[in-house]
C-alpha cells in the first residue's frame, strides 16, 4: 500500500516537472490533440428502453467532461451480436449479459472475458482487453482444482481488472418473482442467482392444496427435450429435472455433487466419479458407470451444440467399476467440473444407443425424445406445446422433491402476475414488471423473492482504439457513470452495484474487498488531469500531449 | 366461366409465389450475417458451423431459394429449427385451437352483427341508432388487447366469472380428439376470450349492415312492397335485409384470412395455446420455417377468401356475370 502510494506521488511530481519544463520552454510540445468523439453503441429505445436509458444517462455525464459522445443504437440480435463478436465496432457498448448457472463458474466472468487469447470471433473478450497479469493468473486459476487456492487467484484477477476497468460496472441485474402463500409453501429458500428457479429450490416446494401440485408460470415454452439439440437455458433447466447430473452448482457458486457421490481429483488431469448407489431411470433400470461413459461420449460425438466447447478436453473416459468412472484430460482444467460434470445429463444407454435404427431416423438430433426417460427428481407425465408441462415427482430420488410440477406457458407476463394474485398460479418463475413488484408488496398472501442474478450490465471499453488504450481515461469515464440514479431511477431499484463482473451473488468467489467504483465528476477530471489530459477554452477534452 | 376460373387461379398461384418469396428475401435481407438472426454468434464458431450445416444454411442463398419453392410446392413447409418436427405437425396441432376460438365467434359476430345493424337502419336516426353507432366505432377503434385485458381484469379478476385464460385448468389432461373441445372446463375456458372476439367482430359486420341498409330501404321495391300491403316485419327481412347482405356475405371469406392472422393479439392476451401464440413464440426463437409456414397459411386463407367471395358475389347477384 504504502509502496502504491509513494509510485502515485512519484507520478504526480514527474507531472509537475514536466509540466513546469514545458510552461518554461514555451514550444517544446506539439499542440495537443481534441479526444476524438466516442462511438457508444447501444439498443434500441424503442424495445429496450432501459438499456437505452442508462446509456443515455452516461453519455450526459461524460460529455461533462467535456466529451462528445455520440449514440448509436444497433439491433439486438441482429446487427448487435455480430458488433460484439465479431466486428467489434465500436469505442464503447452497452453490454447486458443474462446470468445463468454455467456463469457461475468463476473462469467466465474473469478469464473468458478477458484474456488476450479470446479476443476472436465468437469469443468473449470483445474489448480486446490485454494484461499480461490477468493471463497469466487467468491460465493459472484453470489449472487449479482446490477451491481455496483458485479463489485466491480469481481474487487477485478481480483486483487487477477492478484497477485496468476494461467495462464500467453499472449494476447487477436483479429478478423479483412471487409465490403466493395461501397455496404454496417453501422451507429452507436458498438464495442464488437463479432464485426460485434454482433446482435446489424447485425441490422443496410444497403445495397447500390436496392435490400435491405447484403451479408455476412462465412465458416461455420447451422447445427441444432433445440434449442433443436444445441450446435454450430454459430448456436445459427444465431438461435438469427430468435428467441427473454428476455434480451441480451450488446456489453460492461452489459445486455440489447430485448423482455423484463422491469426486476425487487423482492428478490435475485424472479425475474419478463414483455414482450414488441405488439411482434408477424411470423404467426401473439401474443408472450405472456405463451409462455415464455413454452420455459424455454420445453428445461429444453427435456434436451437441451447447456441450461442445465445454467437452474438448475430455481425452478419454474409462469404466473403472459398476459405478466408477475415470475422466482424462488432455490437460488440467477446473471449470471442467461445472461445465461438464455439472451439464451433462446421465442419459439411459439401452434408450439411445440404437435410437436411429429402431425410431427410424436420419440422425440422432431428430429424436423427439417425448417423454424423456431419465433418473432425475421428476418424471414429464404430459407436455402439451405452448401450454402446460407437468413434472410429476419421483419419490425415490435422493432429492425427495415435495410436489409435482406444472409449468403453464403464459402470453404475457402481466396476465401473468393477475393469476398469481387470483391463485390461479402459486409461483412465478417469470421476474415480474417493477409496477407489479410494488403492486404485489402490499399483498399479504404474496412472498416476493428478490434475486439477485449473476448477469450484469455494463459499458464495455474498446481497449484496442484510443484513448480507451489509455488506462487512466478508463477509470475516470467509470467514475463518470452515475451509478445510483441509473438503479434508482432507470432500473426503478432493480439492480446491485458489484465491484467486478462476477457478481456478489456468486458468494464464493466474489471480492468484497474490492469496492464498486464511485461517481464523482469531480474526482473523473482530477483522474483525466493527473494522466495529462487538459481542456480546450471551450471545454471540450484534449489527448495527452505526446 | 371455365376461363375466368382458370385465369382467377392463375393469379392466386402467382399471388402466393410473389408472397412466398417475399417473405423469404424479407428475412433474409435484415442488415448483417442473415445466418446470425437465426444461429446465436455467442455460440462457439464450431458449434455454430454444426448449426449453419443442419439447417441447410450453409448452402448459397439462391439453393436455399430453389430448395425452399420445391418443398412449397409440394406442401412441405421443413422442420421447425427448435423442435426438429416436421412444420405441417407443428401448425395441425395448434390451428383446431385457433378455429375454435375464431370461426363460432365470427359466425355469431356476422349474424348478430347482421340483425342489429339491419334493426337499426330500420329505425334509423333514433337514440338507438345513435348510441349503438357510437358504441360499435368506439369498441371497434379501442385496440383488442387491451378490451381482453379489460375483459380479463373485470370478468376474471374481479367478478371471479372465467378463468384468466389458458384452454384447460392448469395441471388437466384435455381429451384428444373432437370430444376434448366439448369438455365443460374447455368450453368454460373458451367463454372469455369468444366474447371479447366476439364483440371485436361484431362492429364490422354491423356497421356495413347498417350502410347497405340504409341504400337499400331508399330504393324503389321497398316502396313497393309497402304499397303491397305487406307487414314492416316482412318487409324487412324478406326485401330489405335479404337484398343488403350482398356485402357481408363477400366480406366473410376475406375476413377469415385476415382474422388468423389477428388471432396473435387474442391468443396472447389469454394465452391460448393458437397459431397466433405459435406464431409470437417461433418471431422471438426465429423459428423461420414456422414463421413462414403460418405467414403462408394466412396469405392462403386471405387469397382463397377473395376468390371465394368472388364466386359467391356471382352465385347471390344475380346482375354480375363472369366473362
Amino acid at each position: 500500500m504504502k509502496s502504491q502510494f509513494l509510485a502515485f506521488k512519484a507520478t504526480i511530481s514527474a507531472n509537475l516537472i514536466v509540466g513546469a519544463l514545458t510552461a518554461a520552454s514555451g514550444v517544446a510540445l506539439a499542440q495537443p490533440k481534441p479526444v476524438p468523439e466516442i462511438d457508444f453503441v447501444t439498443w434500441p429505445a424503442a424495445k429496450y428502453q432501459h438499456y437505452y436509458e442508462s446509456s443515455n444517462y452516461i453519455a450526459e455525464q461524460w460529455r461533462k467532461l467535456g466529451l462528445k459522445v455520440k449514440l448509436n443504437t444497433a439491433n439486438f440480435p441482429n446487427p448487435m451480436l455480430a458488433m460484439w463478436f465479431k466486428d467489434h465496432q465500436f469505442d464503447a457498448i452497452l453490454s447486458v449479459l443474462s446470468g445463468s448457472p454455467s456463469r457461475l463458474e468463476p473462469d467466465f466472468f474473469t478469464n473468458a472475458q478477458f484474456n488476450s487469447k479470446s479476443n476472436g470471433p465468437g469469443d468473449w473478450n470483445v474489448g480486446s482487453f490485454s494484461n499480461a497479469q490477468v493471463d497469466s493468473l487467468g491460465n493459472q486459476q484453470v489449472r487449479v482444482y482446490e477451491d481455496e487456492v483458485r479463489r485466491a487467484l480469481i481474487h487477485k484477477m478481480q483486483e487487477i481488472l477492478h484497477d485496468e476497468q476494461p467495462e464500467g460496472l453499472i449494476s447487477s441485474v436483479v429478478n423479483t418473482t412471487a409465490m403466493n402463500t395461501d397455496t404454496a409453501a417453501i422451507e429452507g429458500f436458498e438464495t442464488s442467482a437463479d432464485g426460485i428457479r434454482s433446482i435446489w429450490n424447485l425441490v422443496k416446494l410444497e403445495s397447500k392444496r390436496a392435490q400435491k401440485l405447484v403451479r408455476l408460470g412462465w412465458t416461455i415454452d420447451q422447445a427441444s427435450w432433445n440434449p442433443i439439440t436444445a441450446r435454450t437455458l430454459e430448456d436445459l433447466e427444465r431438461l435438469g429435472l427430468v435428467y441427473d447430473r454428476l455434480m451441480v452448482v451450488g446456489t453460492d457458486g461452489k459445486m455440489r455433487n447430485w448423482a455423484a457421490e463422491s469426486v476425487k481429483i487423482v492428478d490435475p488431469v485424472t479425475i474419478d466419479v463414483t455414482l450414488k448407489d441405488g439411482l434408477t431411470f424411470s423404467d426401473g433400470k439401474p443408472v450405472t458407470a456405463e451409462d455415464v461413459r455413454f452420455s459424455f461420449e454420445f453428445l461429444q460425438k453427435n456434436e451437441a451444440v451447447f456441450y461442445k466447447k465445454f467437452l474438448e478436453k475430455i481425452a478419454a473416459i474409462e469404466t473403472t467399476g459398476p459405478r466408477a468412472i475415470r475422466f482424462r484430460l488432455t490437460e488440467p482444467h477446473a471449470p471442467f467440473l461445472l461445465n461438464a460434470l455439472g451439464q451433462v445429463f446421465i442419459l439411459p444407454k439401452h434408450v439411445w444407443a440404437d435410437i436411429v435404427t429402431r425410431e427410424n431416423l436420419k440422425q440422432p438430433q431428430d429424436y423427439r425424445n417425448v417423454p424423456p426417460m431419465g433418473s432425475g427428481a421428476y418424471r414429464l407425465r404430459h407436455w402439451k406445446e405452448g401450454q402446460e408441462t407437468y413434472f410429476e415427482r419421483n419419490e425415490k430420488h435422493f432429492t425427495k422433491p415435495r410436489s409435482d410440477l406444472a409449468m403453464i406457458v403464459f402470453g404475457s407476463a402481466e396476465v401473468l402476475a393477475a393469476s398469481l394474485k387470483k391463485g390461479d398460479l402459486d409461483v412465478s418463475l417469470q421476474p415480474l414488471v417493477p409496477t407489479v413488484v410494488d403492486e404485489f408488496k402490499k399483498e399479504k398472501n404474496l412472498r416476493l423473492f428478490r434475486t439477485q442474478s449473476n448477469g450484469y450490465m455494463s459499458v464495455r471499453y474498446n481497449v484496442a482504439r484510443a484513448p480507451f488504450n489509455n488506462k487512466a481515461f478508463r477509470q475516470a469515464l467509470s467514475q463518470a457513470i452515475p451509478y445510483e440514479a441509473i438503479i434508482a431511477e432507470v432500473l426503478n431499484g432493480d439492480g446491485g452495484r458489484t465491484a467486478a463482473a462476477i457478481t456478489p451473488v456468486n458468494a464464493y468467489w466474489y471480492n468484497d474487498k474490492v469496492k464498486p467504483v464511485e461517481f464523482s465528476i469531480e474526482k473523473a477530471r482530477a483522474t483525466l488531469k493527473a494522466a495529462g489530459f487538459s481542456w480546450a477554452a471551450d471545454g471540450s477534452l484534449l489527448m495527452p500531449a505526446q | 366461366m371455365t376461363s375466368f376460373l382458370l385465369r382467377r387461379l392463375g393469379f392466386m398461384l402467382l399471388t402466393l409465389f410473389v408472397m412466398a418469396s417475399a417473405m423469404f428475401f424479407l428475412f433474409r435481407l435484415l442488415p448483417g450475417d442473415p445466418t446470425a438472426t437465426v444461429i446465436s454468434p455467442a455460440l462457439h464458431p464450431d458449434a455454430q458451423a454444426v448449426l449453419k450445416a443442419r439447417f441447410g444454411l450453409d448452402k448459397p442463398l439462391w439453393q436455399q431459394y430453389l430448395a425452399y419453392i420445391a418443398n412449397l410446392a409440394r406442401l412441405d413447409f421443413g422442420y421447425s429449427f427448435e423442435t426438429a418436427r416436421p412444420v405441417s405437425e407443428v401448425i395441425g396441432d395448434r390451428l383446431a385451437n385457433t378455429l375454435l376460438l375464431l370461426l363460432p365467434s365470427l359466425i355469431a359476430a356476422y349474424v348478430v352483427g347482421a340483425l342489429i345493424g339491419a334493426f337499426i337502419a330500420w329505425r334509423r336516426a333514433g337514440a338507438l341508432d345513435t348510441i349503438i353507432v357510437v358504441l360499435a366505432t368506439a369498441l371497434q377503434s379501442a385496440p383488442v388487447f387491451w378490451v381482453g385485458m379489460m375483459a380479463i381484469l373485470f370478468f376474471s379478476l374481479h367478478l371471479d366469472l372465467f378463468p384468466v385464460g389458458h384452454i384447460v385448468t392448469p395441471g388437466r389432461q384435455m381429451e384428444p380428439g373432437l370430444m376434448g373441445y366439448l369438455d365443460p372446463d374447455v368450453l368454460h375456458h373458451l367463454a372469455l376470450p369468444f366474447f371479447v372476439n366476439f364483440a371485436y367482430q361484431l362492429c364490422f359486420p354491423l356497421l356495413l349492415m347498417r350502410t347497405s341498409m340504409l341504400a337499400t330501404i331508399g330504393e324503389d321495391f321497398i316502396d313497393l312492397a309497402r304499397m303491397k300491403g305487406l307487414s314492416e316485419r316482412k318487409v324487412l327481412m324478406r326485401h330489405a335485409m335479404r337484398n343488403a347482405l350482398l356485402p357481408l356475405a363477400t366480406t366473410l371469406p376475406m375476413l377469415l384470412g385476415w382474422a388468423v392472422a389477428g388471432s396473435v393479439v387474442i391468443e396472447t392476451v389469454f394465452s391460448w395455446p393458437g397459431l397466433g401464440l405459435l406464431m409470437v413464440g417461433a418471431v422471438e426463437r426465429n423459428d423461420y420455417p414456422v414463421v413462414q409456414a403460418c405467414f403462408m397459411l394466412s396469405a392462403l386463407l386471405t387469397v382463397m377468401g377473395t376468390f371465394i367471395a368472388d364466386l359467391l358475389y356471382g352465385a347471390l347477384d344475380p346482375r354480375i356475370a363472369y366473362e
